[in-house]
């Protein structure tokens, strides 16, 4: 039956397209669902504007559409196959009445606007006051072709160390964040915190945000910044104080030492192989500071910049070929020996 | 003017236009009532305006006919009179009115069909066309290969140009210096892997300058891998292992284009941060010479 085929299509698509929609609210990473002071104001911007510019544009149809029917009544009289050309001589009270018609849209429209404006500007001033007052927690970002590096700052030099594309927070203290970039300009984006701030070479930019609630809430660099823009998110994870304090004390620590013969072996190969051109454990001579500090890369939740799950597998695979799952970016493939490589996996496994 | 007022504005009810239907049967009139057509020297606007309304209610058309002489139309007959009057009305009121059609260069028979419609559609479409081409002509662009090649397992490495025998061995070419994109990541490692560190951006500190014409150990793709590869006496690192092949290769291609040894196509992307010497684009070939041993490696 071709009309319960359409109706069946028509349902399929609409719910397809609902989804679609839906899926943006309440997810973890997105502006509408707010979970912090910025977030919320930025969110009520976003409501405001929305119902706007829903009107205005319902209006605009109706309007259209009257135009339209208006146009074809007149074709209709004009006889099949012409149409009616614009009236020539129009009448002076339609005009009037038009003229009228236009003046009071354009009024509308630019109190619309203003409106807008007052909004976004009392919105952008409580998203930057009174930073300098907020005294929780520093950090430094910095992006990087493509991951972040993410540097807890204190005024015990001892204690500040560097992690990479995971931001850890107490839930209901101000973060301090620094942003930096190293070679082109990215964009620091967590809908569900803050809106975008850009990271530009040269260039410190300072933002505050808090999260309300605990949680996960994703990241993503908001500005096209190369080959692997896309893989280049990060997690900010908020969690209450105590959590944080022991995720921070774990943090300032050198790296575990190798516990078995595998893992001693694994620490040989990575102080010896190219690994150690780049990355750094601290408590090892691995210290370059070209890719991501690996010191307690095993208590991280993902790898390459959020992209994959941190297990075994997927870490065998990133340390082979990384090639394969993110073409382009700076890791060189390794050829290591099975033994070397699973010696290996079991040192990185190790570093909690 | 009395003659024509009393010709075609009669004291009776005037037809001024007949509506046809489509069979052409049947016409119906429009007729201007008591008065007629308003007499010419009275002519306001307001009246004027009102006869032209009845028109236009009566067909939308019948007005632009009117003003343009055009009697014929397919489904409506603007009468004699009518026609007439405002043949002689020919006043500037009309005149500006139909002033756009003029300028348009538009006949009726042209505004019953839209305008040059379908020039207008194939010429925008071969614009666009054109546009589109160009586009993907300009979408190719050097392919870039990720995925390095397996390294050679027995590379022909030579340490220095001095060679026993009369018969050179062809120079071993470098994959590297093909494409600007590895030259570059050559330029970016050079920085990253520290090389900087002693040799600075090519001018020499620690280690020997790398942008002048001397060249200790040689000056072939291969003398300057195995350098960095095997290191050398007083000071150079081996960095077997720890850097891979096809990165070797990069970072030996970018050493060779700090003294223009390679073409200006293949040069690498300008730094970010100012430099001390020119740009490898600009930077004009040195002769390399082969120098010896430096001062430093001398024995005592």
């Amino acid at each position: 039956m071709p009309g319960g085929n359409h109706t069946q299509k028509f349902c399929g698509i609409t719910l397809l397209v609902a989804a679609t929609l839906l899926s943006g609210c309440g997810g973890l990473q997105s502006a509408v669902n707010p979970a912090g002071p910025q977030s919320n104001h930025i969110s009520k911007l976003w409501w405001v504007m929305f119902y706007v510019s829903t009107a205005v544009f319902v209006v605009v149809i109706i309007f259209l559409f009257l135009a339209l029917a208006n146009g074809r009544k007149r074709n209709a009289l004009a006889g099949p196959g012409h149409y009616a050309p614009p009236e020539l001589k129009p009448l002076p009270e339609g005009e009037r009445k038009k003229r009228n018609l236009v003046l009071g849209a354009t009024v509308l429209t630019v109190v619309v606007l203003f409106v807008f404006l007052m909004e976004s500007f009392f919105v952008g001033r409580g998203l930057t006051s009174d930073l300098s007052s907020k005294q929780g927690v520093s950090i430094e970002v910095t992006g990087h072709q493509w991951w972040w590096e993410v540097r807890y700052m204190n005024v015990d030099a001892s204690s500040i160390f560097s992690t990479a594309n995971e931001i850890h927070i107490p839930v209901g203290v101000p973060a301090t964040l620094t942003l930096k970039a190293s070679d082109v300009i990215h964009s620091f984006w967590v809908p569900n915190l803050h809106g975008k701030k850009d990271l530009i070479p040269g260039k410190l930019s300072t933002i505050w945000l808090q999260a309300d609630r605990a949680g996960v809430y994703r990241g993503q660099c908001a500005e096209y910044c190369g080959h692997q823009h896309a893989h280049m998110a990060l997690w900010v994870i908020a969690e209450p104080a105590e959590q944080f304090n022991t995720w921070l004390q774990t943090q300032i620590q050198s790296a575990v030492p190798p516990a078995n013969e595998s893992q001693k072996r694994g620490q040989q190969v990575f102080l010896s192989s190219s690994c150690v051109m780049c990355h750094t454990i601290n408590g090892t001579r691995a210290g370059s500071n070209i890719g991501p500090n690996l010191t307690h890369v095993a208590g991280r939740h993902t790898i390459a910049a959020a992209t994959l799950e941190n297990t075994r597998d997927h870490l065998s695979q990133w340390v082979t070929d990384s090639q394969q799952v993110k073409p382009g970016n700076r890791m060189p493939p390794n050829l290591l020996s099975p033994e070397d490589l699973q010696a290996l996996l079991d040192y990185l496994q190790s570093l909690k | 003017m009395k003659d024509l007022k009393k010709s075609i504005a009669p004291k009776n009810s005037c037809v001024i236009a007949q509506l046809f239907s489509k069979d052409g049967s049947s016409p119906a009139n429009l007729q201007v009532g008591k008065g007629g057509l308003p007499p010419l020297e009275r002519q306001r606007r307001d009246r004027f305006d009102s006869t032209f309304k009845q028109l236009r209610q009566f067909h939308p058309v019948a007005p632009l006919a009117l003003e343009r002489g055009q009697a014929h139309l397919p489904n409506l007959q603007i009468t004699a009179p009518a026609l007439e009057f405002s043949h002689r009305l020919g006043s500037d009121r009309l005149a500006t009115q139909s002033k756009w059609f003029h300028q348009h260069n538009q006949s009726l028979d042209a505004v019953s069909e839209p305008p040059h419609l379908n020039r207008r559609l194939s010429l925008t479409l071969a614009l666009l066309l054109i546009c589109a081409s160009f586009t993907l002509i300009s979408c190719k662009r050097e392919q870039r290969q990720f995925e390095p090649p397996p390294p050679n397992p027995n590379p022909v490495i030579t340490m220095s140009e001095l060679r026993p025998g009369a018969q050179p061995e062809p120079p071993i070419k470098n994959p590297a210096e093909d494409t600007a994109y590895s030259l570059s990541e050559g330029k970016r490692l050079y920085t990253s892997y520290n090389c900087s560190g002693c040799h600075f951006n090519g001018g020499g500190g620690i280690g020997p300058a790398l942008m002048d014409e001397k060249w200790i150990y040689g000056s072939e793709p291969g003398n300057v891998y195995a350098t960095i590869v095997e290191g050398r006496p007083n000071g150079m690192p081996s960095f077997r292992h720890k850097i891979s092949d096809y990165q070797v290769w990069e970072i030996a291609g970018y050493v060779r284009s700090m003294s223009g040894q390679l073409g200006k196509n293949v040069s690498p992307g300008r730094s970010d941060d100012m430099n001390a010497h020119k740009s490898e684009q600009t930077s004009e070939k040195k002769i390399p010479q082969a120098s010896g041993v430096p001062k430093s490696a001398e024995q005592p």
